[in-house]
């Protein structure tokens, strides 16, 4: 996600499930769409159906390989060498959409003069602190202004609303650009220059992927960079579960951007999302760097004030220039009549962090570990099969004075305490396991990868006394009222709350929360139609300015809004369904759809064209992901404005090949570095791995002599991430009944190792056992002149359930990405041997 | 009533095993692990598979299977063919020949179905089916097979499996419908240098499962030449007659093997056991006609 905001503006999936079918080429990379997204495939079918090409990257031959015209082997932990070699080879042979790379993205700026890259570094490395001074990771800018708020078409004009928080302006800046993009110092041939180490010989010896296979898989992705072809790039946690996951993404933007495939049909960047309700647990920030609406929790140390706050993420252009809105609007929906101009909207009831001090799974666990951790809430969560390095995560747990699981089971983590090797007697942990309603025995609205949110209705009562979260979590936020009320410190924060979402011990209203979320006018609670009347001067309250317009209706039923829509017609036919649901933001489909358009408003693809300026006005087949008409007047805006900046939520309105500053930790080009484990050394430079990577715990990192093969953890379709809903249901548990290894027939036989032995698997972390499965689909991996062999487990096994088996995360690193500590699960050391050889 | 069949296209399963849980989960049909774990179960019942296809085969309690079938080219190329193992719902259904008390029959959609209520547990049809379908359920003494969901057909609604599959892998209508749509789609695939073959027009009389296939059958585990085995042509033209007369289980100690070679044609036996109004293959119609030209 973190790779796509600076990218692009949003942190999303740019495109939706049913837009795939549009696609000319998909590339499926760190994604095994076929076993982790069946539904999704039906897509892809389609696309293919119509004439199109899959192409399947991944370490193993997998059921979407099976399915692939192109199936690429690639070692894991090696995709930016794979992508640095795919921008490369589109550079080279001149195959980027030439019109798209100058028009639509910051190819022409002028990069900053120190700016330079030599042995795996970027400029301002600064080897004793380990971190980057950021000075030259910068565009030039020729000129700045400050804003000029007599301008009548000035957005900031709002400050002048009595309310509205102080903050200081922030200046507008025009970059020095080189159209032409001829300039040595201009960000493409900064690019190009960058990637030119990145030729087809050195990918194939980096990843494992035979030279003819890059090769033919390079023409038919960069077959896509034609003008009306469209090309989709489908990841999931292939790509983000990596020491430079980020960075992956990022590289993926690259070559998506030089190919024009964002903001058209078909295109796109598309996180695919595992959870059914993953997108919305993040854009409702169960993240501890945000707030809602992908809004920077504020730290410590940098934001004491809403001012300083307000001046760290407020952009002089942009739409980000609106985000005093959104945040007094939040502050006001949290704490209603108390939030007001004089306190400044209890800005410091907000929690802050240290930044240093991460609070990401990782750090937490690690904190754990120290005692810092009293107690834990997990809600739909199994730590104890899906943390890193579970065996010391299960160890940290014994630390904890209570534990409270909500969950359809007893799952591994509330069992913790009679986890194999743990010992009751020496563990004092309180644990209480509150029986959780399942989703189809609660209401509330899902939001999908493609950012619908839809609404889902009650089917059927639970059983038992299981309830909804939101009943858990009314019933929590009660008890902590009433608590705190006896004497606590700093009780402001809650006792203010505006909590009035149920009487007694009713099941909270619903519709109550989601208006909440929508938004409405403080005066007269009115819902808002969208984020665009929100205000900074505390007449609004949204709690999530990017649902705005979700659940709009005034007095309606869920049914009755946009987030109940149900209207299966594809009216325009491109596969929008705008009338099914309410997608983030304002119901667009398909985000960056400018660009879609050339300059003057003329589709790059006539067939599946997006958005078309007709010399007067603009038709759309989806909701413009741009200023279209004027807000007051409903005048059309004409193409050449919209077309100078159709990434409306970047300052510079640009798509960024180069991104710059310190949003992306390791620079502003993606650059290969191994995995923190690897049997390989780094071939293109000697930073052996991503100087920035989060390691927490170094002890029990392995060294390849002793640990030479590479393992990645994998899923399959019959089961659910650690394993709790789907361990325990019978009919899945026979689909898929047993724990296993998969292994080459190769290393197996190296071994002495047959399909069905059990095998002993084991580094320093841990150690398990399963059963072999050889098979042809794995194949070991030739690198550099040397065979490497990789293995692979999937991660759904615990010692719980109907379907009990070794935990493969007792093996993996407590290693997170650099920028956002998602762990390394997909690429790290091991052993193995033959159970009794 | 017009014959109805299911129509499998090879190229669109992505092996999810959907239509295996759903199919379970409408008949009412356990896991092996009951209400139990996995760990409980007999080492026996717990044999690896070292494949993704589990169970290993079709059980009583298992009508329908997603095969994995792994291949390896002299090149090193791979494929990972997913297959569906289930009743074929065979025109000249070696079953129905097979079963001495007609417990196995032929309905009038074509498709066959075993009344386990007649059914006495022989086996032979197990023996006979050229696709290794029927399964004996010890317990039950029965043979257990798919029976296309016809208590959903009865009521407009589609098979459980169809209706689960995400990727539109099944189809179910009337099978010259079925057999357009199959023909459709391998023009269409020829046309994308993607070629499909037709499985179950011909074969058995013409099947009413079809398939779409992207390898030759056997890469499937499908016999590519299937037939009623001899012995059971024989068994029907001679004993069969005979026997209910007098009573099928007189003649449950004779050996099949014994009546092999004696030579009466299919048709003939067919006649002898469905009387001459029913002689299998039902006429081509109109449709199933055009179908063939497209």
């Amino acid at each position: 996600m973190t790779g796509l905001v600076y990218s692009f503006g949003r942190g999303s999936m740019t495109n939706h499930w049913i837009d795939i079918r549009n696609a000319d080429v998909v590339l499926a990379n760190g994604a095994n769409v076929a076993e982790n997204h069946p539904i999704a495939f039906k897509y892809i079918t389609e696309a293919i159906e119509r004439g199109g090409t899959l192409i399947h990257v991944d370490p193993r031959f997998t059921r979407t390989s099976a399915k692939a015209q192109l199936y690429a082997p690639l070692r894991s932990g090696t995709d930016v060498a794979f992508y640095g070699g795919l921008i490369n080879y589109i550079l080279e042979n001149r195959l980027f959409h030439e019109e798209y790379v100058r028009n639509y993205t910051n190819a022409s700026f002028i990069v900053h003069p120190d700016f330079h890259f030599s042995d795996g570094y970027f400029s301002g490395w600064d080897p004793l602190n380990k971190t980057y001074d950021l000075t030259s990771w910068e565009w030039v800018n020729e000129r700045e202004e400050p804003i000029d708020l007599d301008d009548p078409a000035e957005v900031f004009r709002y400050v002048r609303e009595d309310g509205t928080p102080f903050f200081e302006l922030p200046k507008k800046k025009y970059a020095l650009k080189d159209p032409t993009l001829q300039d040595p110092r201009c960000v493409f041939q900064q690019l190009k220059k960058h990637y030119s180490r990145y030729d087809p010989e050195m990918v194939s010896k980096i990843t494992g992927m035979p030279k003819e296979i890059f090769l033919e898989v390079a023409k038919a992705y960069a077959s896509t960079g034609r003008p009306g072809k469209a090309g989709t790039i489908l990841y999931a946690m292939g790509h983000t579960q990596h020491s430079n996951g980020s960075q992956i993404i990022r590289a993926v933007a690259i070559t998506q951007l030089l190919l024009g495939n964002i903001g058209i049909a078909g295109g796109g960047v598309n996180a695919l999302r595992g959870e059914a309700n993953v997108q919305g647990s993040t854009d409702m920030a169960l993240l501890y760097n945000n707030v809602p609406g992908y809004l920077a929790a504020p730290y410590a140390e940098h934001d004491p004030t809403l001012a300083a706050w307000l001046e760290e993420v407020i952009r002089p252009t942009g739409f980000n220039q609106n985000r005093p809105k959104f945040i007094v609007s939040l502050l006001k929906a949290w704490w209603g009549d108390k939030a007001t101009f004089s306190n400044d909207y209890l800005y410091e009831y907000l929690p802050k962090y240290d930044r240093d001090r991460a609070c990401s799974h990782l750090a937490l666990f690690d904190e754990m570990a120290r005692g810092g951790i009293k107690g834990m809430f997990l809600w739909g969560q199994n730590p104890v099969v899906t943390t890193p390095n579970s065996v010391a995560g299960r160890k940290a747990m014994e630390r904890l004075e209570w534990l409270v699981v909500s969950d359809l089971w007893e799952t591994e983590s509330a069992a913790f305490w009679k986890a194999p090797g743990a010992d009751p007697t020496k563990i004092s942990t309180e644990v209480f396991l509150l029986p959780a309603a399942a989703s189809f025995e609660k209401e509330g609205s899902v939001s999908n990868s493609g950012r619908w949110i839809q609404w889902r209705w009650k089917a059927v009562d639970p059983p038992g006394d299981a309830k909804s979260d939101l009943w858990i979590l009314d019933r929590l936020g009660k008890a902590l009222m009433s608590e705190i009320k006896k004497g606590g410190r700093f009780a402001g924060p809650i006792l203010d709350l505006t909590w009035d979402y149920s009487e007694g011990n009713e099941e909270p209203d619903v519709a109550k929360v989601a208006l909440e979320i929508n938004g409405f006018t403080v005066a007269d609670e009115k819902p808002l139609t969208n984020f665009l009347g929100l205000m900074a001067d505390g007449s609004t309250a949204c709690g999530n300015w990017i649902y705005s317009g979700y659940f709009s209706k005034e007095d309606k039923p869920p049914a009755e809004q946009p987030t109940g829509s149900r209207k299966s017609v594809d009216g325009p036919g491109l596969g929008s369904y705008l009338d099914w649901s309410f997608a983030w933001p304002v119901n667009r489909r398909i985000l960056y759809n400018r660009c879609s358009a050339d300059l003057e408003g003329k589709p790059f693809d006539d067939e599946h064209w997006v958005v078309r300026w007709d010399g007067a006005k603009w038709a759309t087949r989806d909701v413009p992901d741009f200023g279209a008409k004027t807000a007051k007047t409903q005048e059309p805006i004409p193409p050449e404005v919209s077309g100078k900046t159709p990434f409306i939520m970047l300052p510079e309105g640009m798509g960024r090949l180069f991104v710059h500053g310190w949003r992306l930790t390791e620079g502003p080009f993606p650059e290969h570095y191994e995995p923190v484990e690897s049997p390989v050394k780094n071939l293109l430079s000697s930073v052996q791995y991503d100087p920035l990577a989060k390691i927490f715990y170094s002890p029990t990192l392995g060294k390849p002599d002793e640990f030479p093969y590479v393992m990645t953890t994998i899923r399959v379709a019959e089961h659910w991430q650690g394993g709790t809903m789907s361990r325990n249901l019978p009919w899945l548990v026979e689909a898929m009944p047993e724990m296993f290894v998969e292994l080459s027939e190769q290393l197996a036989a190296e071994k002495g190792i047959r399909s069905g032995d059990v095998v002993v698997v084991w580094n320093k972390r841990g150690e398990i056992e399963a059963k072999a499965m050889v098979t042809s689909r794995l194949k070991p991996f030739k690198v550099n002149g040397s065979v490497v062999h990789e293995v692979a487990a999937p991660w759904h096994w615990g010692f719980a359930g109907a379907a009990s088996g070794a935990s493969i995360n007792d093996l993996t690193p407590s290693v997170g990405d650099a920028n956002t500590d998602i762990p390394e699960y997909k690429a790290f050391l091991v052993n193995l041997k033959r159970k009794g050889a | 009533m017009a014959d109805k069949a299911i129509l499998f296209d090879a190229s669109r399963c992505i092996g999810c095993k959907g239509c295996q849980v759903s199919c379970k989960r409408w008949n009412m049909l356990p896991a092996s692990i009951g209400t139990g774990t996995w760990q409980d179960l007999p080492e026996e019942q717990r044999a690896f598979t070292a494949s993704y296809q589990n169970p290993s085969d079709l059980r009583a309690d298992t009508m329908l299977l997603v095969t994995f079938n792994e291949l390896q080219g002299d090149d090193g190329s791979l494929s990972l063919l997913m297959g569906r193992k289930s009743c074929m719902h065979c025109t000249d259904a070696a079953c129905v020949l097979a079963c001495p008390t007609g417990a196995a029959s032929k309905q009038p959609d074509g498709t066959v179905r075993i009344d386990h209520e007649r059914c006495i547990g022989c086996r032979y049809c197990n023996w006979a089916c050229p696709f290794g379908i029927p399964k004996w359920d010890e317990a039950a003494n029965t043979s257990c097979m798919c029976w296309m969901c016809a208590d959903r057909t009865a009521e407009g609604q589609k098979p459980a499996c169809v209706s689960a599959c995400p990727t539109g892998a099944l189809d179910y209508g009337e099978r010259p419908a079925m057999l357009t749509l199959a023909k459709a789609r391998i023009s269409k695939a020829e046309a994308a240098g993607r070629p499909l073959s037709l499985y179950g027009e011909k074969e058995m009389g013409g099947l009413h499962v079809l398939h779409l296939l992207q390898a030759k059958p056997s890469a499937y585990g499908l016999p590519d030449n299937p037939k009623v085995p001899d012995t059971v042509t024989a068994w029907q033209s001679v004993v069969k007659p005979v026997g209910a007369a007098i009573g099928a289980l007189t003649f449950l100690g004779l050996g099949l093997s014994y009546l092999a070679n004696v030579g009466y044609s299919k048709k003939q036996a067919q006649q002898a056991v469905l009387g001459p109004e029913d002689t299998g293959a039902p006429p081509a119609t109109a449709e199933e006609e055009k179908a063939g030209h497209d």
